[in-house]
């Protein structure tokens, strides 16, 4: 199994990230390999609480966060796997912009 | 694992530095570079690829041009570079196929290269048939993928700088 390590980039810009669908407007923390959705066990126990913003608890990551996945064989090609997580950081006062952030696994 | 992201104006100078290190001396003489004077890369297909320790480890770059008296539009593809520490990896393939995958998604129709056709083929490029780039270029290394069907159907003449 190849692990995806924590990334320093990744660390230093997610203070919280939201894990579940919890509340509709926010996007919850995905991750996908070759397009495929990676199993939910892969994904770390998430933090619940409450931030300023709502009274709604937030399932949330908070600091450095590991992730692990299998990754796919390579498919025969010259395209190494890639894997794509979807993120939202927030504070305790605000939510930026969801964004995806794209790592080849070579 | 290599993280891989839109070019920024903080990554120039590594990206540069980079670029130094893979070519050799001197790689702003070429016939290529007065193509792209004065005129930025386009950074949303313009990609770097960082390390887990956030080192650069390849870069890759695109720049716009025309074709021809029609002026049709197309893609510069390059410089493309991968750190000496992590040649063989596959990374230089990472960033070629993710970067064309983005230029396909943003509306691009076709892409050039100064390059080894026998290493581009892989990628779908071949040679540039009724293309002529400004000299001193060896016409066989002029490269050519279209990134939807007969977007080089009637385009030819001489690739020259956009704007």
């Amino acid at each position: 199994m190849t692990l995806l390590r924590r990334d320093r980039r990744f660390s230093r810009r997610a203070a919280m990230l939201q894990w579940a669908g919890i509340v509709p407007s926010l996007v919850p923390t995905r991750l996908t390999i070759a397009g495929n959705e990676v199993p939910a066990p892969t994904y770390p126990r998430p933090l619940v609480k409450t931030l300023r913003f709502s009274d709604t608890p937030l399932a949330l990551y908070e600091g450095v966060v590991d992730l692990a996945a299998k990754v796919p064989p390579n498919d025969g090609t010259e395209r190494p796997p890639m894997a794509e997580l979807t993120l939202q950081a927030c504070s305790d006062r605000i939510c930026l912009d969801p964004q995806k952030m794209r790592f080849a696994l070579c | 694992m290599f993280r891989l992201f839109p070019e920024t104006p903080d990554d120039h100078d590594e990206v540069e530095y980079l670029f130094d290190l893979a070519f050799a001396p001197g790689r702003e003489a070429l016939s290529s570079y007065r193509l792209r004077d004065g005129i930025s890369p386009l950074r949303a297909l313009s990609l770097v690829a960082r390390d887990p320790t956030d080192g650069i480890a390849g870069a890759i770059r695109y720049w716009p041009v025309r074709i021809g008296e029609a002026g049709h539009r197309a893609l510069l593809l390059g410089p493309v570079a991968v750190h000496p520490t992590h040649q063989g990896e596959g990374l230089g393939a990472a960033l070629i196929l993710d970067s064309l995958d983005r230029a396909r998604d943003a509306g691009w129709e076709r892409v050039i290269l100064v390059g080894d056709e026998p290493y581009y083929r892989r990628f779908g490029f071949r040679r540039a048939e009724g293309l002529q780039f400004p000299p001193p270029t060896n016409p066989e290394r002029l490269l050519a993928l279209a990134l939807q069907p007969g977007a080089f159907e009637g385009v030819s003449g001489m690739v020259r700088r956009d704007g």
